[in-house]
């Protein structure tokens, strides 16, 4: 196919006024910024016109449309002239070329217009309301225009909602192919059968949309794969983080140093999520966050916070609330061989030796070094996942559930393998005031984020 | 259907890694519209991109000039060093052939090649460790403080990337294999012009090997000689007095056993290193899930095309009519209707007059006929106010309050927002009605809609 060459299928996004058409569009187009949106009737005025790409080259022209007001009175506008025999499709071409009653159908006319130039339509139908005599009207007009129709239905999850009557209303109307699309929540399980219903009534464009489809659904993977890869190098530069002082020294302002910088890393993996999320967020209704503004409410190293998280074997200085929580104080081979054991099991020999190594240098030294401990990495990837979880939940079951969640723990016994491990790797993490080794810390951060990635879909491995 | 991947040069993958770890260490992509558009029309996969962002940066020129001048620093560096040891290679030729006659010729081979073999060999060894060991480290250290003092001059920064990025010790490999090359071919040629024009006496000479034990030794070297074709101890004798040609035949194979042992493998050693500083620095800018790279994804892979109008909004609506002064509703039975909402007679006062529901345009005829033969006193209208008002609801109440001649009451039935009661309100008070909140019709009403 050569770019450029194949016309998008002409999309025509129509309904009722405030049923969410514009809504509809900015969901499809990922963009929060598309037309104006408002809990009012008539917000959009105009016909915008907005191209959804798959490969840079549109596939679809969506056309966000005024919503029908009037329809009753122009069904009555249009029947004076007709007969049994009329071509109903001749006669809104004709009405939609003539003057349109001196302007005062402008607003049904630019629907009209646009749904004989589109290839189909998408009728959005807010599920809230009753079936009224204007939507049967509506309906009727729209079917008169003479190309297929894609019944849509808005805020089904609403409590008032009435999807069966509509259903029945549009199986009334030869309508028998409708779907669910919640414009108030992302969710792209139900955009995707949106899409795949379009290609049922379109087959001839078929291979196109499931172009879209595929590009859609990777784009959603990519997304995950990324998030997960900020939090594997968050984890690598945690894990690897050390300090040293001598022996005799009190390490307290080591320890707040330590402390201050793993928040700031923190944050910036919390930004880094946030702003690859930034359209689900900026949805009507984003995900409910265990954030507030953006940033965790309990302080890392706060010992609520671990525990809240279900992760246990804090250092015995956080059990007794002393100031220590966070940071081992690797003084002899003793704590750290001790800690890695308990922690890291098997996978973690490899680090002891390392340490050890290095540790009897230090003890030569003279000097004590500081390294973050298991659990306040426990905490770190826990509370990072849980947050990726949150804001990959979609739909309205999943949204109601979120208030119920409790993490238990680490995401997977192969994530916490792997995050202990890294431990042994100092020269990995940026927070070592050199420079990084960032090849092989790329390398973990992505052995991580795989471990991670497979939790995400099955927490029991 | 996939446009075939563009190439991108090894400049600017360095370009693009240098803005990658400027942006990470900002925390996020800096806000650069203008380039960010470029780089969308051009085309291409999220890495071609990237790669064609970093180009178009405003300070793009800038950055460029660091990275050539950090390249160049580096090839100044490669070169001084090359030079240095070119001269200890050609110092370590002229020592190996000496003036003792006659030249042994294990000895000359262990002078020219030995050093150059043996730090080969260390590098070979310290490789694994290059990255834990406490010389990286402190090279590390060194490299931190000299970057870290003007981090943000793009040289600086370029050096880092250099030398202590992904490709950093394929880079410092390349620069120790440059100079050891030097070491090797200057030592070549100084042998080369030596043999040429002075006589030497070359011969194996041993005091404490058995006869048998050195020509093993020499067999074993000339193994590499021999795969370049030329004959060793196999065929030629390993004492003085050698015959004229024999003399020839070893002075050959010195050197080529000094090409083979010097120069060959830090030739290969010198190309894998630069063709791993090539690929690691290829593979980091292709490891599009980095951070610095996955924020661009959005805003240079975009789904959309840019939204416009096709059919513009009508100019402004009839002027904004000033709100009619409220009717005032007379005392007494009113005449009544619901409009595209079932409520039944029960629902309003017994007195009044019920004229049903007008929903289609059928039962609105009727209603307008009834109320153009009735006297009407007042117009009382139910409408479901969890509705959006819309223009037909407009255009039927006004046709209705035409035809009945009489003051209109708007009654607002059923559970509703703030916001949906403000829209009725606005539309009674352009129509001159009265409004009355009519919770009791409405929630009858509004279960029955259901």
């Amino acid at each position: 196919m050569i770019p450029g060459r194949a016309e998008p299928l002409h999309l025509a996004v129509v309904g009722h006024t405030n049923t969410g058409k514009t809504s509809l569009l900015r969901t499809l187009a990922r963009d929060s910024r598309f037309g104006a949106v408002s809990d009012r009737p008539a917000t959009t005025r105009a016909v915008e016109a907005i191209d959804l790409l798959a490969d840079d080259r549109p596939v679809l022209r969506c056309y966000d449309t005024p919503g029908l007001e009037d329809a009753i009175d122009l069904s009555a506008h249009l029947a004076p002239s007709a007969s049994a025999t009329d071509d109903p499709v001749a006669r809104i071409d004709a009405f939609v070329a003539g003057d349109h009653d001196h302007g005062r159908f402008e607003q049904e006319v630019k629907v009209l217009r646009q749904m004989r130039k589109a290839d189909a339509a998408l009728y959005v139908i807010d599920a809230r309301e009753p079936v009224l005599a204007k939507h049967r009207a509506e309906l009727r007009l729209l079917a008169d225009c003479g190309k297929p129709i894609l019944p849509v239905l808005n805020f089904v999850a609403a409590a008032e909602a009435k999807p069966a009557a509509w259903r029945e209303q549009l199986a009334h109307s030869s309508l028998h192919l409708v779907v669910d699309f919640d414009t108030v929540v992302f969710d792209l399980a139900a955009e995707t059968r949106v899409f795949e219903t379009l290609a049922t009534l379109l087959e001839q464009h078929r291979p196109r949309i499931r172009a879209l489809i595929v590009q859609r659904r990777e784009a959603r993977l990519q997304q995950q794969r990324d998030a997960c890869r900020a939090i594997g190098r968050l984890l690598v530069d945690a894990a690897g983080m050390r300090r040293s002082c001598p022996r005799d020294a009190a390490p307290e302002a080591l320890r707040a140093e330590m402390h201050e910088q793993l928040r700031r890393a923190e944050q910036t993996c919390v930004d880094n999520l946030l702003e690859s999320f930034a359209f689900e967020l900026g949805a009507y209704q984003p995900p409910a966050l265990p954030l507030s503004q953006g940033r965790w409410q309990l302080d890392l190293f706060d010992p609520e916070t671990a525990r809240t998280l279900g992760i246990r074997g804090g250092s015995a200085a956080a059990a007794g609330g002393a100031a220590g929580f966070g940071v081992d104080a690797m003084t002899g081979g003793l704590s750290l061989g001790a800690a890695t054991l308990i922690g890291a099991g098997v996978g973690a020999l490899a680090g002891i030796g390392d340490d050890l190594g290095r540790d009897w240098m230090d003890r030569l030294r003279g000097r004590q070094r500081l390294a973050v401990d298991a659990a306040t990495l426990g905490v770190l990837a826990t509370r990072q996942a849980w947050l990726l979880a949150a804001l990959l939940r979609r739909g309205h079951a999943s949204q109601s559930a979120i208030a119920a969640d409790t993490t238990q723990g680490w995401p997977s016994e192969t994530l916490r393998r792997a995050v202990l491990r890294v431990r042994a790797h100092p020269e990995w993490s940026r927070l070592n005031g050199g420079l990084a080794d960032p090849a092989g810390a790329e390398r973990a951060a992505e052995r991580i984020a795989e471990a991670l990635d497979a939790s995400l879909t099955d927490p029991h491995a | 259907m996939f446009a075939r991947p563009r190439r991108i040069r090894p400049f600017h993958r360095l370009l693009m890694e240098v803005v990658r770890l400027r942006e990470e260490a900002a925390g996020s992509p800096a806000e650069t519209p203008e380039a960010d558009a470029a780089a969308r029309a051009g085309g291409g996969d999220l890495q071609a991109r990237i790669a064609l962002r970093a180009r178009r940066l405003p300070d793009s020129p800038a950055l460029r000039e660091g990275i050539r001048r950090g390249l160049g620093m580096l090839a100044l560096v490669g070169l001084a060093a090359t030079l240095l040891l070119g001269l200890a290679g050609a110092l370590a030729a002229g020592a190996a052939l000496g003036n003792a006659e006659p030249v042994s010729l294990p000895l000359a081979l262990a002078l020219v090649v030995g050093p150059n073999l043996l730090t080969l060999l260390l590098w070979l060894l310290l490789l694994p460790l290059a990255r834990r060991s406490g010389l990286a480290r402190l090279l590390r250290g060194l490299g931190a403080r000299i970057a870290g003092d003007n981090a943000s001059s793009p040289t600086a920064a370029s050096l880092r990337l250099l030398l202590f990025g992904a490709s950093g010790r394929w880079v410092t490999g390349s620069l120790a294999h440059a100079a050891w090359l030097g070491y090797a071919l200057a030592a070549t040629v100084v042998l080369l012009v030596l043999l040429s024009v002075r006589s030497y006496t070359l011969s194996w000479e041993t005091t404490l090997l058995s006869g048998e034990a050195l020509r093993q030794w020499a067999q074993a070297l000339s193994l590499a000689p021999a795969l370049l074709g030329v004959p060793g101890a196999e065929s030629l004798p390993l004492r003085a007095p050698m015959p004229t040609a024999a003399r020839e035949a070893w002075a050959a194979w010195l050197l080529v056993a000094v090409i083979a042992y010097g120069v060959v493998p830090r030739a290969l050693a010198l190309a894998t290193c630069l063709a791993l500083a090539r690929y690691t620095l290829r593979r980091s800018s292709e490891d599009l899930a980095q951070p610095g790279y996955a924020r661009l994804r959005a805003r240079l892979m975009p789904v959309h095309g840019a939204a416009r109008v096709v059919d513009a909004a009508p100019h402004a609506d009839a002027p904004e009519v000033a709100p009619e002064p409220a009717a005032v509703i007379p005392e007494g039975p009113l005449h009544a209707l619901a409009l595209e909402t079932d409520c039944a007679a029960a629902d309003i006062p017994t007195d009044w007059i019920w004229l049903g529901s007008v929903d289609d345009r059928d039962s609105r005829e009727q209603v307008l006929a009834r109320l153009r033969a009735d006297s009407v006193r007042g117009l009382a209208i139910v409408v479901r106010t969890a509705a959006t008002p819309d223009r037909g609801n407009r255009h039927a109440i006004e046709a209705l309050l035409q035809a009945a001649d009489a003051p209109g009451l708007l009654l607002l039935a059923g559970p509703t927002s703030a916001q949906r009661a403000r829209d009725w309100q606005a539309l009674a008070a352009g129509l001159g009605m009265a409004v009355h909140e009519a919770t009791g019709i409405g929630y009858a009403a509004a279960e029955k809609g259901r």
